[in-house]
C-alpha cells in the first residue's frame, strides 16, 4: 500500500529524518509511535507531499507519490484547522472541491457525513459556534469526505469525550473494514492497542521497532506468567522466581519455556485448583518505554 | 488552477457575505452624500431667522442688500435704538455705524446677545465692506467700472502640448495626486486584508490541511486574486453609488452635480457656486478613458506587487506583535511612493522623476501623479518594470510563503530572513 524508501530531511542543521523506510500494508491499521520531535510529523508531512524530502521516495499503490496521487490520502493534523467564521456546510464544500470532487457528490457526501456523526442540523452553523468536539467531528468528515484510500490520523480523538470517542472510533474501523488502510499517530498506547494491527516506533529521526503487535509484544515478553489458584499457598520453595503474590494470585518469571508444565504440575501436586493460568505479555506502553 | 479558483470563490464569498464588508462598503456613496449636502443642509436648514437691526447715524449704508443665507435680515431703525435697548425692538442685533469724520480707519459695531454664527458674521462683512468701498470711491470721484477693471483677477492657463487632458494643468496635478492618495489607502487597506487572511490560516491551523490538496503558490495566489476582486465590487459599489447619487439624489433635492441650479436654494454664496461649475467642467474634461487605464493598471501591479509581499510576511509572522512591526516595514516603501510622487508632481518632467517612475515600488504612486505631462513610451516603459518587478516580486514572496506557513513559534530574524530567500 504505503512504501517509504529511505527517506531523509533535514530542517537547517537538524536532521529530522534519517533514511527512513517503512512498508504500511494494505487495509491494515497502522500505529505511527514515538516520543514529541521524534520526526512523526515531518514524515506524515512528507507522506502528503507538504513538504519535499532531501532523499528517497514515497510510492502509494506502487507509484511514486505526487499532487495527483496525494488526493487519495486524507490527513487530518494534530492541530485542527477550520475557517472560524465559516458555515459548516460551506467549509466542507470547499475542503471537498479542492481535494477534486464535484460540487454535487460533496454535497451528498457531506449531508451524509453529519447524518452519520449525528449532526445533521450544523450544515449552517459557523464553526465559531461549534465546541472544541463538534469541531473535530467537522474536521473528520472533511478527511475522509472524498473517499481516501489512505487515511492519516494525527490524534484524533483528542478533545472528544467518551462517547463520541467511540463513535468515531466505531466509523474508523467501518472505513477500514470497507478497504481504507489508516495510520494511526498517537501517544495514547491504549488507543494503538485496541485499533492498531501493525506499528513502528521512530526515535530521533530513525525506526527504532516496526512489526505487528502481537508479534512484537512475544518479541519483548519477558517470560512473566500469572497463577490463580483457589488458595492462598506457600510458594517460596517453588523453583521458580515469584516477583509478586497476593490473596492466590501469583506472578512467576521463568527462564525456560518448558518450565509452565512445571509451574503446573507443582500447583496439582498439592491438590490446588488451578483458577486461572496466563503468560503476561508487555503492554505497548511498555515497549516504548523500553524502545524509546 | 483549479484549485487557485477555488480559493478565489471562498476568498471572495467569505469576504462579501460579511456585514461589515457592506456597512465599509455603503459608507463610500454616504461620505460622498454627505460630503456634498451637509454644507448645505446645514445653511438651508440649520439657522434660524435673525432680525438685525442697522443704527445709520451719518447716512451711506441705508438699502443694503439682505445676506444670502437666509436667515438674516436687516432692518433700519431711526427711533432712538442702542446697544441696551435692541431686543425691545424685536432685533437679534444690532449694527451701529457711528458718526465719523474719515473714511479710513472706519469702525463699525455689531451687538448680539449671542452669537450669529461665523458664516452671517463673515456675510455682514463682506456686505458693509462693499458699501465701503462704494462710498470711498465717490468720496474720491472714482468710477467703479474702471476700479474693478484695474483689480481684475489675472488668468493664466498653462498649455502643454504634451498633455492627455482639456483640464489645466493645476487642476490635473491635484486631481491625480488625490488619485495618489486614494491608491495608498486602497493597497494599504488590501494588502493588510491579504496579510490577515494568511496569518488567520496560519494561526488556526487550516493551512496544513489546504497544503495537502495544493500547493503554497495556489493558495498565496488564490487570496491575492480574491481580495484584489472583494475591492473591484466595493470600488463598483462606490462608482454606481455615486452615479445614482449624482442621477437622482441630486435632483430631488434641487441640486445636480453636472449643472448647478439656482443660488437660493443651495445656500451657496456665487462665489462657492462659480468654484463648483469650474470643478465640474474641469472634471468633464479629464480624459477618464486614459485616467482609469493609467490607474487600475498600476493600481493591479502595485496591489500585486506589495500583497504579495503581505502574504509572505502574514506567513512568516507567528503572533500579533511581530506582525505590526512588520508591517511598519511594509508601509516604508509604501509612504516613500506616496511621499516622492507628490515631489514628481511639482516637476513632472524632472531626473527625480522620470528614475523614481522606473522603480516598481514606487511607480504606481509615481505615474499616477505625473501621466498628464510625461510621454507616453515612459508610461508603457514603467508599466513594462513595474511588471517585471512584479513577477521577481510575487517570485520571492511564493517562496518566503512556501518555506514559512508551517513554521510554528520560530522567531523570523534578519538572518533567517535572507537564509529562506536565499536557499
Amino acid at each position: 500500500m504505503l512504501e517509504v524508501q529511505n527517506i531523509s530531511k533535514s530542517y537547517q542543521d537538524f536532521q529530522a529524518l534519517k533514511g527512513i523506510n517503512l512498508k504500511v500494508p494494505a487495509q491494515s491499521v497502522f500505529g505511527l509511535l514515538g516520543s514529541n520531535g521524534a520526526g512523526k510529523t515531518t514524515l506524515i508531512r512528507l507522506i502528503n507531499q507538504i513538504i519535499d524530502q532531501d532523499e528517497g521516495n514515497i510510492f502509494l499503490d506502487g507509484q511514486k507519490v505526487n499532487t495527483k496521487i496525494v488526493q487519495k490520502i486524507g490527513y487530518m493534523p494534530e492541530d485542527r484547522g477550520l475557517y472560524p467564521k465559516m458555515k459548516v456546510g460551506d467549509q466542507l464544500l470547499f475542503l471537498a472541491r479542492i481535494k477534486g470532487m464535484s460540487k454535487d457528490a460533496a454535497k451528498v457526501q457531506a449531508k451524509d457525513w453529519l447524518r452519520r456523526l449525528d449532526i445533521e442540523g450544523w450544515w449552517d452553523k459557523k464553526v465559531d459556534q461549534l465546541s472544541k468536539g463538534m469541531q473535530q467531528k467537522i474536521q473528520f468528515i472533511s478527511t475522509v469526505i472524498n473517499n481516501p484510500k489512505l487515511l492519516i490520523l494525527d490524534e484524533p480523538f483528542t478533545g472528544l469525550d467518551p462517547v463520541n470517542t467511540e463513535l468515531l472510533k466505531k466509523e474508523i474501523l467501518k472505513l477500514n473494514s470497507e478497504g481504507c488502510t489508516i495510520i494511526f499517530s498517537t501517544h495514547r498506547m491504549e488507543q494503538v492497542e485496541a485499533l492498531c494491527s501493525d506499528i513502528v516506533i521512530i526515535n530521533d529521526g530513525e525506526i527504532k521497532l516496526e512489526g505487528d503487535v502481537e508479534g512484537l509484544k512475544h518479541k519483548f515478553k519477558k517470560n512473566h506468567f500469572k497463577l490463580n489458584l483457589e488458595k492462598e499457598i506457600d510458594v517460596s520453595a517453588w523453583p521458580f522466581e515469584c516477583l509478586k503474590q497476593s490473596s492466590g494470585s501469583y506472578i512467576f518469571k521463568l527462564s525456560k519455556p518448558n518450565e509452565i508444565n512445571d509451574i503446573l504440575k507443582h500447583a496439582l501436586a498439592l491438590g490446588c485448583g488451578i483458577q486461572h493460568f496466563e503468560e503476561i505479555l508487555p503492554s505497548l506502553n511498555d515497549i516504548f518505554i523500553e524502545v524509546v | 488552477m483549479k484549485n487557485i479558483w477555488f480559493v478565489i470563490q471562498r476568498e471572495y464569498l467569505e469576504k462579501v457575505r460579511n456585514r461589515t464588508f457592506w456597512i465599509l462598503t455603503l459608507l463610500g456613496p454616504l461620505a460622498y452624500v454627505l460630503l456634498i449636502l451637509l454644507p448645505i443642509l446645514l445653511t438651508s436648514f440649520g439657522g434660524k431667522e435673525r432680525i438685525v437691526s442697522i443704527k445709520d447715524i451719518n447716512g451711506g449704508f441705508e438699502r443694503l442688500k439682505d445676506p444670502d443665507s437666509g436667515n438674516l435680515y436687516f432692518v433700519y431703525q431711526e427711533s432712538e435704538i442702542n446697544e441696551d435697548n435692541y431686543g425691545d425692538f424685536n432685533s437679534d442685533a444690532l449694527i451701529i455705524i457711528p458718526n465719523q469724520n474719515t473714511l479710513n480707519d472706519f469702525r463699525i459695531e455689531l451687538h448680539s446677545k449671542e452669537s450669529l454664527g461665523r458664516s452671517n458674521v463673515v456675510s455682514i462683512k463682506k456686505i458693509l465692506q462693499k458699501r465701503l468701498e462704494k462710498l470711498r470711491l465717490a468720496s474720491i470721484d472714482l468710477d467703479r467700472g474702471l476700479y474693478e477693471g484695474v483689480r481684475e483677477k489675472l488668468q493664466l492657463k498653462e498649455l502643454i502640448s504634451s498633455k492627455k487632458s482639456e483640464a489645466s494643468a493645476e487642476f490635473m496635478t491635484m486631481f491625480s495626486l488625490f488619485g495618489v492618495v486614494f491608491m495608498m489607502l486602497l493597497m494599504t487597506l488590501y494588502g493588510s486584508m491579504v496579510l490577515k487572511g494568511v496569518q488567520e490560516e496560519k494561526k488556526n491551523r487550516i493551512v496544513e490541511v489546504l497544503l495537502v490538496s495544493m500547493k503554497p503558490f495556489d493558495l498565496m495566489m488564490g487570496k491575492i486574486l480574491g481580495i484584489s476582486l472583494v475591492g473591484f465590487t466595493q470600488f463598483i459599489v462606490w462608482v454606481l453609488g455615486i452615479f445614482i447619487i449624482n442621477l437622482f439624489l441630486m435632483p430631488v433635492i434641487g441640486l445636480s452635480a453636472i449643472e448647478p441650479m439656482s443660488t437660493s436654494n443651495m445656500g451657496q454664496t456665487p462665489e462657492q457656486l462659480q468654484i463648483s461649475i469650474k470643478l465640474m467642467k474641469e472634471l468633464m474634461e479629464i480624459e477618464w478613458g486614459t485616467f482609469l487605464m493609467v490607474f487600475f493598471s498600476f493600481f493591479l501591479a502595485g496591489y500585486f506587487l506589495y500583497s504579495s509581499i503581505y502574504a509572505a510576511i502574514g506567513a512568516m509572522m507567528n503572533d500579533d506583535s511581530e506582525m505590526q512591526s512588520m508591517m511598519m516595514i511594509i508601509m516604508v516603501p509604501i509612504f516613500l511612493g506616496y511621499m516622492i510622487s507628490f515631489s514628481a508632481a511639482e516637476d513632472p518632467n524632472s531626473t527625480m522623476a522620470f528614475w523614481s517612475s522606473m522603480v516598481p515600488f514606487f511607480s504606481p504612486f509615481v505615474i499616477l501623479s505625473i501621466w498628464p505631462f510625461v510621454p507616453v513610451w515612459q508610461i508603457l516603459l514603467s508599466f513594462l518594470v513595474l511588471i517585471f518587478g512584479v513577477i521577481l516580486m510575487v517570485k520571492l514572496s511564493a517562496k518566503l510563503y512556501r518555506m514559512s506557513i508551517l513554521l510554528y513559534g520560530q522567531k523570523v530574524t534578519l538572518g533567517r530572513f535572507f537564509q529562506i530567500l536565499f536557499s
